[in-house]
């Protein structure tokens, strides 16, 4: 739940997408009469990622906090199916009130419609709470186009602790050369045994894992105004001559374990074909039940430090009636407290958007049971998100496209990033 | 998609049918001019059907039509009229590939529900005791959701220890990348569409040979007709009129093929299984690009309205022949 | 051998195995639904359960209000197959008997539904659906299914291919145009009418992109949705097995009504084999 589209991250978020177009649906279908003054309102917010318990249990926790004020919320979507239904729903002024999505370079796109009311200055407070990658990536020209709740997800790396200790590694690799040079040693190609998953295919998860990889190097996406890309630079190629680099020399596999419509190769490290992988939290449940014996640690040190990629479920104000829209507002403002942003990320799973929602005694409790969130969470001070533009799955996909041809060697690293830039360069100059 | 996507019509010159009748059929007399007192009552018919259709979706045609020739947001809010660069730039974008792909895709695919189709149809008619309580099987896989069965086919096909390549490399033979090489890909989602909806031209070819009257058939044993020379000769000449519905509705179904597509590739590796209206998803809802995505709407339409004219026009004269 | 077994013994094998392949992605489903997920999630487990776990399917009953998405979905599905086959057979039977002005377009016209792709109307269908304050409501869900292309076509080859003398010999018995259709013509379009209306029902219970869009209620959800998004929630959770385990679910009735279906099929098709 924590990645712009599941379907990217979880082997069947795509699917079950997909079919998608789930929905439930919600519904902004009871407008309350609209006078514009304060007073008691229901208003509908839409998410993606909760279940109807949690859902019940949001509607019940905020309504006693707001005597007055009622959320009624609806799973319509999973993230990536969730689009037709919001479209439709603002073309026929059905939209809710909050809309909570895991792809925030939507928003830029649905603000199009001027029914979505950015939330400059009504939570500025809060967002300089934020960490700062997660904050970054909220606005878009200047504009603050929602509020990233807790729920978070990011990715670190995972290693097969058998597979080290048998190999005489004592400890996960620090950087991305030594993460080459385990993996070299990890390999045994006899037993069809690999040191390392690079995820091979076309999806959006290729991006988003490769993201950090660029930025450790000192590389970025955009150029700081949004307008084109930047990866297309010494350090992008550094970043992908290192994926090249490990694919040639077979110390990673050449079939892709994409699997359903997710691409991360979870089934990789599950079947213990791969000694160590990049993945996000949802794995570490897969991994467990599947028996691997495993460890986490932060992404490796590229040229310039470390890095890794976020998602994030943004919660945005749409225009409904005054009254809705102003509970709504309170209800973002509630989702944004440490308190109950530290009470979502215990109950519901993921990781903190503010650094203070660690400091919470719900959140510790929560933490000291679980072994492996303190990795995810530090690694959060150094991650950031995707960039905001309404261009980013042209861009993504230019990239992954070419990516997936260098790995597979019809390519060297600078023609697909040169092929890649001229592509999304196009995008950006057209939708950025 | 709607129930009614997945399924198909025509249109388009229909010979077989109008005034164009054959001469000498019993109903040309009553189809004369004379006949208007017929007329109030076929309007009367046609009239659900037609005033439905154009509210939902004839009239979105028209708006999808007229969208197509301007750029701007999803949400038209900023619309400028462009006439037909749309059209071109979704061709030059890989537009213009993912119609290749859709052809592959359907082609393939009528092909093989088509046959497969024909093939257990005339299985499930033999006379043979028991093969009554054989159909139901064949009608299932049309309404499993594919979301369920996605997560079974990428078993299915997963590298390695997926069953195919757990079988392929028991029999020492190389194993095979469904999900990262385009051809395998391809073939992955032909299979899985095949697998689905050949189920409906099983029901449609059944249909058709259980209304070919026993006697005929039987007279044609006696006549020591062999199996083969007694469905030449006696049951295909009948199941023409089907076939050519069948060939139409299977045709469309391909040509609008997108969720196993979704659920299993996404389109990759490299653009080898974006289809048309994968096309047309990803660049409206996914890219926003609603000018180009509007454009291979009304591109896809006026495709299907031309190959469904063209298989009428061809098939429906030899049925009139016939 | 005598020929009639030989003859008898091939179309059994080719039959079992054709039954075989199509069915075995739905009992693999199946086995995967009692799985642990462990053995599910790791790939180089063994294909058959290595334990079996049965209180799956009633954890995942218990999970989602599938009873409730069945009612909706029986309707829905239902009423939306009844008027399609209702209107598809009458403008089929106008179309293929009587000529009349406009006759041509008309039929382009009833056809193209099946033409357009849905997908890329979904925005302006919505729009129509707002318009008509029809969003959230049955007729909002049913109405807009009920022009049938394929109904319209299927009938209209139907009843090109009737014979035209039980229509003669009725008119010259006096009997009225609307007469003949509903006595003469209609009952002899069971075979399909029930070949159809399998299709379509089935049809109608998969379709999820159309009441995505025309219904915001959790209340009126139907099966296709629900089960959407039950898996992706479950997919959040890792639980395969649970995901299994309700499309199992899911598919049962449908099962059930192909296997009693199937049947009908055959006595439709009896009672109606005329040429």
């Amino acid at each position: 739940m924590f990645e712009r589209s599941l379907r990217i991250l979880r082997p069947t978020a795509a699917v079950a997408t997909l079919l998608l177009a789930a929905a439930a649906c919600g519904g902004s279908s009871d407008k309350s009469s609209d006078d514009g003054s304060a007073g008691p309102a229901t208003f509908t917010y839409w998410t993606t990622s909760w279940t109807p318990d949690q859902i019940k249990q949001v509607d019940a926790d905020f309504a006693k906090a707001h005597p007055g004020l009622h959320s009624k919320g609806e799973f319509i979507a999973s993230a990536d199916q969730y689009l037709p239904k919001v479209i439709s729903a603002i073309k026929s002024n059905t939209q809710p009130t909050v809309l909570m999505t895991q792809n925030a370079s939507d928003l830029p796109e649905i603000a199009q419609s001027g029914k979505l009311i950015p939330l400059d200055g009504d939570l500025k407070q809060q967002a300089g709470g934020l960490y700062p990658g997660i904050k970054d990536a909220l606005f878009y020209k200047g504009k603050q186009l929602g509020f990233a709740r807790s729920g978070v997800g990011d990715i670190v790396l995972f290693y097969n602790k058998k597979d080290f200790k048998d190999a005489g590694i004592a400890k996960p690799p620090a950087t991305w050369a030594e993460l080459v040079e385990d993996a070299k040693k990890l390999t045994d190609t006899g037993k069809k045994r690999f040191g390392y998953y690079v995820p091979l295919g076309e999806a959006e998860w290729i991006t988003f894992a490769w993201m950090p990889l660029l930025r450790a190097n000192g590389g970025e996406m955009l150029t700081p105004d949004g307008a084109k890309s930047a990866f297309n630079s010494p350090q992008g190629v550094k970043a992908l001559q290192t994926w090249v680099d490990l694919m040639s020399a077979k110390a990673a596999p050449t079939t892709s374990f994409a699997q359903a419509g997710s691409f991360d190769g979870a089934p990789a490290f599950a079947s213990h074909t791969v000694s160590m992988m990049a993945n996000g939290q949802w794995a570490v449940d897969t991994f467990k039940k599947a028996g691997i014996d495993f460890g986490v640690a932060p992404l490796p040190r590229g040229d310039v430090g470390q890095s890794t990629s976020v998602g994030m479920e943004v919660a945005a104000l749409l225009k409904t009636s005054k009254a809705q829209e102003r509970a709504g507002l309170e209800f973002i403002k509630y989702l944004a407290t440490p308190q109950v942003g530290a009470h979502l990320a215990a109950a519901n799973g993921g990781l903190p958007s503010a650094p203070e929602q660690l400091q919470q005694p719900e959140l510790k409790d929560h933490i000291a049971k679980d072994p492996y969130y303190q990795t995810f969470a530090d690694s959060l001070q150094f991650g950031k998100g995707r960039p905001m533009t309404p261009a980013y799955t042209a861009v993504s996909e230019a990239l992954y496209t070419e990516i997936n041809k260098a790995l597979r060697g019809q390519e060297t690293a600078q023609q697909a990033l040169a092929n890649a830039a001229g592509k999304a360069d196009t995008a950006l100059k057209e939708q950025g | 998609m709607t129930a009614d996507a997945d399924a198909a019509g025509s249109a388009g010159r229909v010979r077989g049918f109008g005034r164009v009748r054959a001469a000498g059929r019993p109903r040309a007399s009553r189809r004369s001019r004379a006949d208007r007192r017929t007329w109030g009552l076929a309007y009367l018919f046609v009239a659900p059907t037609v005033l439905l259709t154009v509210v939902f979706s004839i009239v979105p045609l028209v708006i999808l039509g007229w969208r197509s020739l301007q750029k701007g947001n999803v949400f038209g809010t900023s619309l400028k009229f462009v006439g037909l660069r749309n059209y071109k730039d979704m061709l030059a974008e890989g537009g213009g590939r993912t119609l290749g792909v859709t052809a592959e895709y359907t082609v393939a695919f009528v092909l093989l529900t088509m046959l497969l189709g024909l093939a257990l149809a005339l299985l499930l008619n033999a006379r043979v005791p028991g093969t009554r309580r054989l159909r139901a099987p064949f009608i299932i896989p049309l309404v499993v959701p594919a979301v369920a069965t996605a997560l079974i086919w990428s078993n299915l096909f997963a590298p390695r220890f997926g069953l195919l390549n757990r079988l392929l490399s028991g029999l020492g033979m190389d194993e095979i990348d469904f999900m990262s090489r385009p051809g395998p890909a391809l073939a992955m989602v032909i299979l899985f569409g095949t697998w689905q909806f050949f189920g409906q031209n099983v029901i449609l070819y059944l249909a058709a040979l259980k209304s070919i009257p026993q006697d005929v058939l039987e007279a044609a044993s006696v006549d020591g007709a062999g199996t083969w020379g007694r469905f030449r000769h006696m049951q295909w000449p009948m199941l023409r009129r089907n076939t050519l519905l069948i060939l139409v509705v299977t045709t469309l179904t391909g040509l609008q093929t997108f969720t196993q597509i979704y659920v299993l590739t996404s389109g990759g590796p490299d653009g080898a299984t974006r289809t048309a209206l994968y096309y047309v998803y990803d660049e409206g809802f996914a890219k926003f690009d609603a000018g180009r995505a509007d454009a291979m709407g009304m591109l896809l339409f006026l495709i299907s309205l031309a190959v469904t004219g063209l298989q009428i026009a061809m098939l429906g004269r030899r049925d009139d022949r016939a | 051998m005598p020929r009639i077994l030989v003859h008898r013994a091939v179309v059994y094998t080719l039959l079992g195995l054709a039954v075989l392949i199509v069915m075995f992605p739905l009992l693999w489903m199946a086995l995967t639904a009692v799985k642990s997920n462990g053995q599910i999630i790791n790939p180089a487990a063994p294909l058959w359960p290595t334990e079996w776990h049965w209180s799956n399917i009633p954890d995942a009953w218990g999970k989602a209000p599938f009873a409730r998405w069945f009612v909706n979905t029986v309707v829905f599905a239902v009423a939306a197959t009844l008027g399609q086959l209702a209107a598809g057979m009458l403008a089929g039977y106008a179309f293929a008997m009587f000529d009349f002005p406009g006759r041509r377009l008309l039929f382009v016209v009833a056809l193209s539904g099946l033409m357009i792709p849905f997908s890329a109307i979904i925005v302006p269908v919505a729009q129509i659906l707002g318009d008509l304050h029809w969003l959230n409501t049955y007729q909002g869900l049913i109405v807009p299914n009920i022009a049938s292309g394929l109904g319209t076509f299927l009938f209209r080859q139907f009843f090109l291919g009737a014979p035209r003398q039980l229509g003669e010999a009725a008119r010259i018995d006096g009997a009225s145009e609307l007469r003949i259709f509903w006595q003469v013509y209609a009952p002899l379009a069971r075979p399909a009418t029930a070949a159809l209306g399998i299709i379509l029902f089935l049809q109608n219970w998969n379709n999820f992109l159309f009441p995505l869009i025309a219904v915001n209620t959790t209340k009126m959800q139907v099966v296709s949705q629900g089960l959407a998004v039950f898996q992706s929630q479950m997919t959040t959770q890792t639980q395969y097995n649970l995901i299994m385990s309700a499309s199992l679910i899911a598919i049962v009735p449908v099962l059930l009504v192909a296997v009693a279906a199937q049947r009908h099929i055959v006595e439709g098709i009896t009672l109606g084999a005329v040429d």
